[in-house]
């Protein structure tokens, strides 16, 4: 009986390494890159937006508007530290975490899109940011799209995946969802709690942004790569019917006029780049 | 057979069969709740430290919001989980409310309160952007950090945790923490990333306060509460080799004044709340 328990849990995981290496070699063969242009690591193309991670649509956003040249790489291949996507590749080095990646392409290329703003407003960006990374994003992406079963399906469809992961979606991955957010701390709070602090958090936003062209004025800042990679996944990756992209939609008008503005100046592939 | 294991392992089985029974005595036997009157918030808390009024930034928060808002308090701090299992929570009316942001929100709306009543919209956003920030980032990026990871020695000095505690901190707190900083995000930087973190967001927030007596102004609102209550810790709650103490100290001197003008005017008693306050120079 022992015997067979061993030679069971031995041969799974030869195979799970084995399909490990072998994927790992399938992308080992990769096109080498020119020198200065960017590998961007990517989830794959989704539906109603070009990409349903906000981080992802943060990071390709900042190269459009710093004009820095890059090429995408859909085949899922996460980080090797930091486990997530996006990651770049620049030059044979590669970086994690999209704030480290932006810090670091400012260097490379001399870039600063917030050469303009006071230090004040620099200031005020940074703390913009913190709270739509570290806190909005939990409240309107990730605590709505694994919400409830319906919400779910709709993730996995929005994502593009085959319907046979929908089990594997509900109670596997839904499952880490909402243990990364109780260690995070939001998950400890209920649905309604979080998305009163959604709005909160929102509320801010629009107040900060007024009726300006972009957060700080005529001309996009680093912020509003960040600013813009959530609320378009809320006005265009979330459940249409869940109850914070209506809110959001009914009371935000200058938020949903600027992702608009946004798209529009650097997206205007947006279409192409959905899968239909 | 078994009856033959127990008898000849009886250190054991006894250990075991009486921490079973301490556990099903403790489960059966419901604990009494301290008793406040009506309109008195009861605060649950840590119990009072040897630097400060608390060790938690969050509890320091809250009590600190309840004096700015002259509002009637009594503490707890018999270290009692609410149930979103963290402290601090509170009872107001024998109603329970757990997490500080909640907590206070319930309190302005029971006593009519807002610290907030003068600031424009811009400025609640500013304040909030300032909240958000040092709760669910700073806080992770200097006061977890350095005091779990970097520098965890010297704060179970500074703390003057006992061994056994120290153990248990060492073996599973840390590494509970580990798996939550996972989770959050924040713990899949390197250390030095982390530090680089917590130094950006200091600055910043050096950079927001300014020259100004508060963070929004002359008069102090609700969000001085949170910075106060974190930023404190950072000079009084952390060993001085710390990097978020040491940066502080030596490059963002209008915190460290802005630190001391709040202890002054909310926490005038400030030495009767720490136990056995340590005669060093602050």
């Amino acid at each position: 009986m022992l015997s067979l328990i061993v030679l069971i849990l031995v041969s799974t995981v030869s195979i799970l390494l084995f399909l490990k290496a072998y994927r790992n070699n399938k992308h080992g063969n990769i096109e080498p890159i020119a020198k200065n242009v960017v590998r961007l690591y990517q989830f794959t193309a989704c539906r109603p937006m070009p990409s349903c991670s906000p981080f992802v649509m943060k990071l390709e956003t900042y190269l459009r508007m710093a004009d820095i040249k890059y090429c995408n790489d859909f085949s899922m291949k996460f980080g090797k530290r930091k486990a997530k996507i996006p990651w770049i590749e620049l030059n044979g080095e590669a970086i994690e975490d999209t704030s480290f990646i932006i810090d670091h392409l400012n260097k490379v290329f001399h870039v600063d899109l917030d050469k303009n703003l006071c230090d004040d407003d620099k200031a005020k960006s940074h703390a913009l940011k913190r709270m739509l990374e570290e806190n909005t994003r939990w409240a309107s992406i990730t605590g709505v799209r694994f919400q409830k079963a319906e919400y779910i399906s709709h993730t996995l469809k929005a994502a593009n995946l085959p319907s046979y992961l929908y089990l594997l979606f509900r109670y596997v991955l839904a499952g880490k969802v909402h243990k990364d957010m109780y260690k995070h701390g939001i998950g400890r709070h209920s649905n309604e709690e979080i998305q009163s602090i959604a709005i909160e958090d929102l509320k801010a936003v629009s107040a900060v942004l007024g009726s300006k062209k972009y957060i700080f004025g005529e001309q996009p800042s680093t912020i509003d790569a960040a600013a813009f990679g959530i609320i378009s996944n809320i006005i265009y990756g979330n459940p249409p019917e869940s109850s914070l992209t209506l809110y959001v939609k009914n009371n935000f008008q200058n938020l949903i006029s600027y992702v608009e503005r946004i798209k529009e100046n650097f997206w205007p592939d947006w279409e192409q780049r959905c899968v239909h | 057979m078994v009856c033959e294991w127990i008898c000849e392992h009886w250190i054991i089985s006894s250990v075991t069969a009486l921490s079973f029974l301490v556990f099903i005595v403790r489960i059966l036997t419901p604990r009494k709740r301290k008793s406040v009157p009506d309109n008195v918030v009861l605060l649950y808390s840590f119990p009072r430290a040897t630097f400060a009024p608390n060790a938690s930034p969050f509890v320091l928060k809250m009590e600190t919001y309840l004096r700015m808002a002259k509002i009637p308090y009594e503490t707890d701090g018999s270290v009692v989980f609410g149930k979103k299992d963290k402290i601090p929570w509170i009872t107001l009316n024998n109603e329970d409310i757990a997490d500080s942001y909640f907590g206070i929100e319930h309190i302005n709306k029971h006593f009519n309160v807002d610290l907030d009543h003068k600031l424009t919209p811009q400025q609640r956003a500013t304040s909030r952007l300032l909240e958000k920030t040092m709760e669910e980032n700073t806080f992770w990026a200097t006061i977890v950090h350095d005091r779990l990871f970097d520098y965890f020695d010297e704060s179970m000095t500074l703390h003057k945790v006992s061994t056994l505690f120290k153990l248990y901190f060492k073996y599973y707190y840390k590494p509970l923490i580990e798996k939550y900083r996972w989770g959050h995000g924040i713990g899949r930087h390197s250390s030095e990333e982390i530090r680089h973190i917590g130094a950006t967001d200091l600055r910043a927030m050096s950079a927001m306060l300014g020259e100004k007596q508060y963070f929004m102004g002359d008069e102090p609102t609700r969000v001085d509460a949170t910075m106060f209550g974190f930023l404190c810790l950072h000079i009084f709650g952390m060993p001085a080799e710390a990097s978020c103490h040491k940066l502080l100290t030596s490059e963002l001197q209008n915190l460290v004044q802005y630190v001391y003008r709040m202890k002054e005017k909310f926490w005038p008693d400030w030495d009767s709340y720490v136990v056995n306050p340590d005669k060093k120079e602050n």
